[in-house]
C-alpha cells in the first residue's frame, strides 16, 4: 500500500487533534506496522469525557472502509487541527475500538494494508 | 503482526441507488426519442462528438435536445458500468460522481472525450499496482478536462488520424497525472471546495494552455446557449426533485425519522469528506431532491435560462447535495453570488454569472463551518473571479468554477483560521 507511514501518521494526528480538542493533556501513543496490518493506539487523559461522545466517535470511526474515498481524499486527513477528520479517518480503517474509564480516553485503529 | 482481517472482494449487484440511476437515464431516452427522430439523435450526437466542447458549449445548442439527453444518458450508462464492475457500493461521493457526470453531458463531456482520460488513470492505476477500482472517483471526476480531448482531436490544421493520436494521446496523458495532482492539491483548501477536481484541472488545463499559447497557438472560450426548452427542462428537473423525495420517503425507517435524518443533515459543515449517504441513508435523497427544486426555482425567479448548461449544472449540484451541501450552507453563497451578479458589469443572469451563481455552492462548507457571513463573502468573491480564471484556461477545464472555489478559498480560509476559535464541545463529538 502506497504511503502507509505517510496515511498512518495523518490518522494518528487527527485522533491526536480530537483529544487535544476534547482537552486531553496527557497522550500515550502506539503504532504498529507490518506487510499487512497497522494498527494505531492512543490513550489521552481526560477529566471529562460524556458517554454519548464514545458512542458517536465509535459509530464514526466504524465509517465502513472505503478504498475509492481514501484514494481520492486521504490528503485531508490529519490537515486541520480545528476540526479532525473523523468520518475520513473511519473510511481509511477497517476496525476501531474506544473506551473511556478512570479519566483514560483509548481509541484503537486497526487497517489493512495489504490491496 | 498478522491478522485475520481481509479485504472484501465487494458483490455485483445493482444497488437500489444504481436501479434510482437507470431509472433516470431511461426517462432521458424516452424523452429523446419522443422529441427527436433517431435520424436527428444520430446527426446531433455525431455534432456533439466533432465539437470543441469548451466552455461554454451548450450541447442542446449544438447537437439538438434528442442528442443532448441521449449522450447524457450514454455518459451515465458508461460511469455507471465501471463502478457496477468495480463492485462499489454506492456511497455519497459515488452518488455525487454519477450525478455529476451526468451533468456535464449536457455542457462539454461526450462518450467520446471522457474515454481517453478514463484510459489514463486506469494506466496510472496499472503502473503504481493499484486496483483501478480504488481510482474510480478519479476516473469519474478527472473529466473536466474532457474538452482538451476534443480540441486536440479536431484541429482543423493538423487532419485526421493525427488529430485524433493527438487528442487521445493528450487525455490518457492527463488521466494519468490526475490522481496525484488532486490529492496534492486537496491540502492548498483543506476541503473548503468541493470540487477539488476542477480546482486541479484549473491549474493542469492553465498550464496547457499556457505552453500552447506560447508557440501562437489560440485558444479561447466559446458561447453556445440555448433558451427553447425552459418548459421541458423545468418539468424534467421538477419530476427529477419529486423523484428523489419519494426515494428518500422509500426506507425502512418510519417517515419521521426520516424527517428527523433529513433535518439532522442541516447540522454538518460540509466540509470534505462528508458522505450524508452513509450517515442518513435514503434522507440524502429528499435534501437533493429539495436542492433540486431549490435551485431550478432559484434560476427560474432570477428570469435565467433552463438549458444545457445551466440544467447540468443542477444535476451536478444536486449530486453534491448527498456529499456536503444543504440548504442551511449553501443558501449565504447564493445569496452573495447573486449580491455580485447585481453589482457587477455583466447582465446579472449572463452565462457565466448564471453558472457561477449555481456553482458558488462548491464553497458551502466556508458557511457551514465559519457562518453565513462568511458565507456571503465567499459567493460574492466567486463569481467576481469566475469571470477572469476561465481565460486561463481557454474553457478546457469543465469544472471552471471549482478552480474559482479553489482560489476563493486558498486565500479566505487562511485569514479567517488565524481569527478562529472552535465553538466549545457539547455532549456529542
Amino acid at each position: 500500500m502506497e504511503f502507509k507511514f505517510e496515511k498512518n501518521l495523518r490518522i494518528m494526528n487527527d485522533l491526536l487533534a480530537y483529544c487535544h480538542n476534547r482537552g486531553a493533556d496527557t497522550y500515550h501513543v502506539d503504532i504498529a506496522l507490518s506487510t499487512e496490518l497497522s494498527v494505531c493506539r492512543i490513550e489521552a487523559r481526560l477529566e471529562r469525557y460524556p458517554e454519548a461522545a464514545v458512542s458517536q466517535l465509535l459509530e464514526l470511526l466504524q465509517t465502513p472502509r472505503q478504498h475509492e474515498v481514501e484514494d481520492s481524499f486521504w490528503g485531508l486527513s490529519g490537515d486541520l487541527d480545528t476540526d479532525p477528520e473523523l468520518e475520513l479517518i473511519g473510511m481509511m480503517v477497517d476496525e476501531a475500538d474506544v473506551s473511556y474509564a478512570n479519566g483514560r480516553l483509548v481509541i484503537e485503529t486497526r487497517r489493512l494494508e495489504s490491496t | 503482526m498478522t491478522t485475520k482481517l481481509k479485504r472484501s472482494p465487494g458483490t455485483l449487484r445493482l444497488y437500489p441507488h444504481y436501479r434510482i440511476m437507470l431509472l433516470i437515464y431511461g426517462l432521458f431516452l424516452l424523452v429523446a426519442f419522443i422529441v427527436s427522430t433517431p435520424g436527428e439523435i444520430a446527426a446531433g450526437l455525431s455534432r456533439l462528438i466533432t465539437s470543441r466542447s469548451v466552455l461554454i458549449s451548450d450541447y442542446v445548442a449544438i447537437g439538438g435536445i434528442g442528442a443532448t439527453l441521449v449522450n447524457a444518458a450514454l455518459v451515465g450508462l458508461f460511469t455507471m458500468t465501471f463502478l457496477l464492475l468495480g463492485k462499489i457500493r454506492p456511497n455519497g461521493s459515488t452518488i455525487m460522481g454519477l450525478f455529476l457526470s451526468t451533468g456535464f453531458a449536457f455542457f462539454g463531456k461526450n462518450i467520446f472525450n471522457m474515454l481517453p482520460i478514463t484510459a489514463g488513470v486506469w494506466l496510472f492505476a496499472r503502473v503504481k499496482k493499484h486496483p483501478f477500482r480504488d481510482m474510480s472517483l478519479s476516473a469519474m471526476l478527472s473529466a473536466t478536462l474532457c474538452p482538451v480531448v476534443s480540441e486536440f482531436s479536431f484541429i482543423p490544421e493538423v487532419g485526421q488520424p493525427l488529430g485524433a493520436i493527438l487528442g487521445v494521446g493528450m487525455g490518457i496523458l492527463i488521466g494519468f497525472i490526475f490522481t496525484p495532482v488532486s490529492s496534492s492539491l486537496l491540502r492548498a483548501h483543506s476541503g473548503f471546495c468541493l470540487y477539488n477536481m476542477g480546482f486541479a484541472g484549473g491549474m493542469i488545463g492553465s498550464l496547457i494552455v499556457s505552453v500552447i499559447r506560447g508557440m501562437g497557438m489560440k485558444i479561447e472560450t466559446v458561447l453556445y446557449w440555448s433558451s427553447d426548452y425552459q418548459l421541458l427542462f423545468a418539468a424534467l428537473l421538477y419530476g427529477l426533485s419529486l423523484l428523489l423525495i419519494l426515494c428518500g420517503f422509500l426506507d425502512q425507517a418510519e417517515p419521521g425519522e426520516t424527517w428527523r435524518r433529513f433535518k439532522k443533515i442541516h447540522t454538518h459543515t460540509g466540509r470534505l469528506v462528508t458522505d450524508y449517504y452513509h450517515l442518513y441513508g435514503n434522507a440524502t435523497y429528499i435534501n437533493m431532491g429539495v436542492f433540486c427544486a431549490f435551485t431550478t426555482t432559484l434560476l427560474l425567479v432570477l428570469g435565467g435560462d433552463l438549458n444545457g448548461p445551466t440544467v447540468g449544472s443542477i444535476l451536478s449540484i444536486t449530486g453534491f447535495g448527498a456529499f456536503g451541501k444543504h440548504l442551511r450552507n449553501a443558501t449565504p453563497l447564493l445569496a452573495g453570488a447573486v449580491l455580485a451578479t447585481y453589482i457587477n458589469q455583466w447582465d446579472p443572469m449572463s452565462p457565466v454569472n448564471t453558472l457561477a451563481i449555481l456553482f458558488s455552492t462548491c464553497n458551502a462548507p466556508i458557511a457551514g463551518q465559519f457562518g453565513w457571513l462568511w458565507g456571503i463573502v465567499a459567493g460574492f468573491l466567486h463569481v467576481s473571479l469566475a469571470h477572469w480564471v476561465g481565460n486561463l484556461n481557454g474553457g478546457l477545464n469543465l469544472y471552471n468554477n471549482g478552480f474559482t472555489g479553489g482560489i476563493v478559498a486558498l486565500v479566505m480560509v487562511p485569514v479567517i483560521l488565524s481569527f478562529y476559535k472552535r465553538k466549545e464541545h457539547s455532549d456529542g463529538v
